[in-house]
Formats: structure tokens, sequence, C-alpha cells
């Protein structure tokens, strides 16, 4: 094991994708050179260097084209990884990703691969605004055909990524930017992958589960401790990609506990949350203890002033009061 | 490439089958036997075998929504794309994509599945563009569009970005003057689509898409420019559609004079009548054409309505992704 960032864990997962295959090749905005060497968050860093500039792009600034030029770059035979800058574009590429990139493999009878993965940096926390700040999974995790990855550590985002790059569909990679340098942590020496559409308990307890992504998963964990405290044994779930989504995961888990709170950074209303909260509805009830709570952002656009920031995200207060409610039920 | 008469006659007859093609596509819907979405590509012949004409196993095309020769011309079979029509099992997309209204393709003939969203495809077609740049292959990328899809952003963000990284790719913008019901002049200040090649640094065309050797010369010219690394061209064809927008468009909006004058533009007729003043075929092997087009469509026909047969509805779980 050594110890790494979240940012420097996806930029091997590249460097040892494009050094395996040579049809792998990055795309996007100021990815080759910007910043001083890679991305405006730096994760590209190094790789126009060893790959050269046919394998590391620099892009006009035209969302659209890039996500549509991955696609057109994948059904010849390619597989590009585009980078969308800030995940809120992910609203500008939405044609694309769902009516184009989401449907040629089966418009194609099942018979074409469409390799793409778009990388994008997505969350809030760090007083960027509501255009670069913004979680949007649940709007491509409702569409057949689109695979969307969230991962919360560095080990994860490693292993996820490196899959995703060689998975034939088209994958969602969302970046969490507040992660990118504040979360470090060990990662193997070797080679690994990680499968999609597996979670992890990233702890294990038996009184309630926790269910985050991203970085709501490091909320989740103090909150268990804190629980602990209580004498409340608390799991923590992070099921790492929501589509496709390790239900059994999750249903195994909250069978064992009775009891689910599931955190999530985007609104409460119409996330992806509601999901889990309905499976569980349609296929654990006999095991609730309580009352499936959901914790997520206010209803209202991120504010940009970093305590009102504070006060529209999920937060640890506010997920030891789910739990409360739940346990207290 | 110099063309010889063989090729003209090999022209006439793709032209031939395109026409007759929509014509009896329309008739099966009217007959009630086809269903679902037709837009008639009836006076796109020139346009497209004029493009289309030459190209190679190395090339690719993004179809529209107009016409079918581009898909027929790539080596797409006949019979199978009627299939698809019909929703046939055995047809094109296996009977679950709309093959008549927009959406199908065959990688396997180098045909990038078309799209319902108008102009989405553009950029697209200029990512195929850089992946057969990036791979240092030969082929081009044909894409075609009305001047409609022109007007949607993503031709901007497509064509910039394919004239910036110089990619192999010609757009062929099929210039009606229409869309639907929306007239070029009240959908923007130009007249000459072509002029916003100058715009992306790309040379820009305008050609008389109704008559094929003229789209032929300067589709070669623009395919050549494409192959040698030079970049994309936007090739602009005019022609004259015969028909409503889709077989369900009254087209109450276009006066009876200027379909007059339109179709004083006959693509077919026109070019059959040069081929014939240029004795390059006697009127004798022009009406084997026809029999032999008309034969061609009405064995499809028979075999789509006879010899296929219905998906299972549970084909729908098919290939949504890779992994089952
Ligand atoms: C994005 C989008 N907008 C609108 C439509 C509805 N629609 C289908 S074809 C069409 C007109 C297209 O005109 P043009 O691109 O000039 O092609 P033409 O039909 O004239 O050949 C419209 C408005 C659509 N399918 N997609
Ligand atoms: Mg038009």
């Amino acid at each position: 094991m050594k110890e790494i960032t979240y940012l420097e864990a996806i930029n091997e997962a590249l460097f040892e994708e494009m050094e395996k295959d040579e049809r792998v090749f990055v795309m996007g905005e100021d990815v080759a050179v910007g910043y001083g060497g890679g991305g405006v968050f730096g994760v590209t860093r190094g790789l126009a260097d060893r790959f050269g500039k046919n394998r590391v792009i620099d892009t006009p600034l035209s969302e659209v084209a890039i996500c549509g030029a991955a696609i057109g770059a994948a059904l010849v035979g390619l597989r590009p990884v585009a980078e969308i800058m800030f995940a809120d574009f992910l609203s500008i590429i939405m044609d694309q990703l769902v009516n184009n990139a989401a449907k040629m493999r089966w418009t194609l009878n099942g018979e074409w691969d469409v390799p793409i993965v778009y990388r994008a940096a997505y969350g809030a926390g760090i007083g960027a605004g509501f255009h670069h700040s913004q979680s949007f999974e649940a709007w491509v995790a409702g569409i057949p055909g689109l695979k969307v990855v969230m991962p919360s550590d560095p080990r994860d985002a490693k292993g996820l990524l490196k899959t995703a790059i060689r998975d034939n569909d088209p994958v969602i990679f969302l970046e969490h930017k507040l992660l990118y340098k504040r979360a470090s942590g060990p990662v193997p020496k070797e080679e690994y992958t990680i499968p999609l559409g597996k979670g992890e308990i990233k702890r294990s307890g038996s009184d309630l589960t926790i269910i985050g992504t991203g970085a709501m998963v490091r909320l989740a964990l103090d909150a268990a401790e804190e629980l602990e405290k209580k004498g409340v044994s608390a799991e923590v779930l992070d099921p790492r990609t929501i589509l496709p989504l390790d239900t059994e995961l999750i249903l195994e888990s909250v069978k064992k506990t009775g009891r689910a709170v599931i955190v999530q950074e985007s609104p409460v209303f119409g996330g992806f949350g509601g999901e889990i909260a309905a499976m569980l509805a349609d296929r654990a009830i006999d095991y609730l203890d309580g009352p499936v709570k959901r914790v997520g952002s206010l209803f209202t656009p991120i504010p940009n002033w970093i305590e009102m920031e504070k006060f529209y995200l999920p937060s640890v207060e506010k997920i030891l009061d789910a739990a409360g409610e739940v346990i207290r039920y | 490439m110099k063309l010889s008469h063989e090729d003209h006659k090999k022209m006439l007859y793709w032209m031939i089958l395109g026409r007759r093609i929509e014509e009896k596509i329309t008739l099966l819907f009217k007959e009630g036997r086809m269903r679902g979405h037709h837009h008639p590509g009836v006076g796109i012949e020139a346009v497209h075998v004029g493009t289309c004409y030459g190209l190679g196993k190395d090339d690719y095309i993004v179809p529209s929504h107009r016409g079918k020769l581009p898909e027929l011309m790539m080596g797409v079979g006949l019979d199978y794309l009627l299939a698809g029509y019909y929703n046939r099992r055995e047809g094109l997309g296996g009977g679950r994509v709309p093959t008549g209204s927009h959406m199908y393709g065959d990688m396997s003939k180098h045909v990038i599945p078309g799209s319902g969203i108008i102009g989405s495809l553009i950029p697209v077609a200029t990512g195929a563009g850089l992946g057969i740049k990036l791979k240092k292959e030969r082929g081009v990328v044909l894409a075609f569009f009305g001047d409609g899809g022109a007007n949607r952003g993503d031709f901007h963000e497509g064509l910039n970005m394919a004239a910036a990284f110089k990619l192999p790719v010609v757009f062929v913008l099929q210039n009606n003057s229409y869309s639907i019901s929306v007239s070029l002049r009240q959908s923007t200040g130009l007249t000459r689509l072509s002029k916003r090649a100058e715009g992306y640094g790309m040379p820009g065309v305008t050609v008389d898409g109704c008559r094929v050797l003229e789209v032929y010369e300067e589709a070669q010219k623009a395919i050549a420019r494409a192959r040698s690394g030079k970049g994309p061209t936007l090739l602009e064809c005019m022609w004259h559609r015969w028909t409503g927008h889709s077989i369900s468009d009254a087209d109450v909006y276009r006066t009876d004079k200027e379909r007059a004058e339109g179709e004083k533009r006959c693509p077919v007729g026109t070019f059959k009548k040069e081929c014939i003043a240029k004795k390059t075929i006697t009127k004798r092997e022009y009406e084997e054409m026809e029999r032999r087009a008309k034969e061609e469509i009405e064995e499809a026909v028979r075999y789509c309505e006879k010899e296929c047969t219905d998906p299972d509805p549970a084909d729908v779980l098919r290939g949504v992704y890779s992994q089952g």
C-alpha cells in the first residue's frame, strides 16, 4: 500500500490505462497544459508530456462537441476519456449523453461497443457557487444505457476509473472536487480494478445503515463516530456506483440493521436517495424498525457564501438528527 | 476520379432506385401497410448520389432523416433496410428502432446511427473524423443534415472543432430552404449558408443539388481535401423537396408556383436526359433500369411482408449494456 490523494489516484489510473491501451485518449478543455500542466484541478497533469498532444487533446470551449466527438471517436474504434471540466455542464451535454451516447449500443442491436468515459468534477463545499458545484447524478442515473460512478476515496477512484475505461459502455465518472486534494488514503501498489455495481461497507455496524457516495461518505463516517459515542453502532455503506446500483448489498445491510439513513448531496426531492428508499420499502419493509430517512441539500440554488453553503449542504449534525429520529421511532 | 459511361449508368440507376423507393414507401404508408414516420426524399437523389458515389470501405457516413440512398450506397441491403421500416426482426435495428424516421445505423457498413434529434450528430461526425485522424487511417466522414439542422448550436460546435483540428469530414448541408414549414428566409439572415464556413475557417461551397455531376465534382474536391489532411469543407447542396415535410404534412405553406418551379429541376429527369443525349444510355436501357428498380423494390417488399417475422417484444431488453 501507498498513501496518495484522490487526485493522484485518478491521475495514476489515466496513466496506467493509457500506457496499457493505445486506443485510450484524453480530450477536454485545458487538459494538456492548463493550470501548470493538466486540467484546472491538475488531474491530467503529466499525461501530455508522456503521451503527446495526439492523445491528450485540448479542445475548444465546446462541451457539446467534446461530448459528441467522444461518441464518434468511440464508434470508429477508440476509447475516449472526455473531461467535462465541471459536472454542472452536464446540463449542456444532456442531449448528446441521453439521445446519442446512451442509445447507440441498443440502436446497433447490442452489437457495437461505445466505450467512453465522461469525467466531470462535481460537488459543493468550496464556495464555488451554483454553476460550479452541483450534483446532477440523479439526472443521468435515470437513463438506460449510461453508467454512473461516484467514488469516495483514492482507492475506489483509481480502481473504478480503470474499470470504467475498460468498460464498453458510456460511463459518467463523477469526481468530487472537494476530495481531490483533501482526501488521501491507502492504494495498492500493484495493479487492481474495482467492478462497477459493487458497493462497499466502509465501516461495519449493527444498529443503523448510513448510505452515501462521494463526499457524503466522509460525513457519514464522522456521524458514525459520533453515534458510537452514544452507543449506537452505525454501518456506512458506499454504493460507489449508482448505476448500476448494488441493491443486494444495501438490502443485506439494512435487513441486518433494520434502519436506514440515505445521504445525498443533491436536494432531497428527485434524488437517487428516493430510489433507494423506494427499493427498501418494496423489498425490506418487514425488516425496518423505523422510517427510511433521507438527508440532502436544501431545495434552493447552491449559495456562494461559505457559511450559507454549510447551512445548505448535508452535515454531520443533519445526519445525526435523522439517525436519532429513526432510532427513537 | 474521372467518371466513365459505366459510372454514369450506375449513378443514374442509384437515382432511379432512390426515387422509386421513396414513392413506394409513401404508397405503403397510404395503404396502411407501413407505420411510423416517413420523410420522403423525393428530389434529393442528386445530392446523395453525387456525394456518396465512389466512397470506399474506409469511409463513414452520418445519415439524415431525408432519403435512404447514402445508407444503400454504403452497402446496406434494400431488403434489410426496408425490413427495419417494417419493424421486422430480420431488419436493420431488429425491429426496435425508428428506421423509418431517423435513428438506425449499421457500423459494419460504416453507417453511424442517425438521430431523431435533428443536428445532434454533427459533433458525432466530427468525432468520427477525429478518430480516423488519430488512428492515421485514410477514411473520410460525410455528415448529412438539412438547412434546419444547420441552425442548431451543434452545427457551430461541430464545424468549429472539425476546422480547428483539420479533421477529415465533409459537412453536406442539404438545403431545401425549409425546416418543415419555416422557410430559410424566416430562419436566418443569410441567403447562402455555405458562407458560414468562412466563420469557421473552412471552405464553403454551394452547388446545384439537382445536378448530380456538379455535386459529384465539388464533393470529390472536398473529399480529396479531407483525405489529404487539409480539413473539412461545408458543401451546401440546393435541392427542392417534392413533398410535404413528412407524409403527414399537408404542405399548405408553399405555393403551387413554388412547387412547379422546384419540380422543373428534377434531378433524375435531368440526368436521364443528359445520359440519353450523350448516348451514355439508350431509351431502352433507361426503361430497363426502371424495370430493374421496380423489381428490386417489389422483391424487398415481398420479403418484408411475407418472409420476415415480428420481433419478440422481450427483445427490447437486449443490448442496453455490453454485459447482458
Ligand atoms: C432538435 C429537433 N428539433 C425539431 C425536430 C422536429 N423536426 C424534425 S425534421 C425538422 C425539420 C428539419 O429541417 P431540415 O434540417 O432543413 O431538413 P429537411 O427536413 O428540410 O430535409 C424538424 C423541425 C427534431 N426532430 N429535432
Ligand atoms: Mg430543410
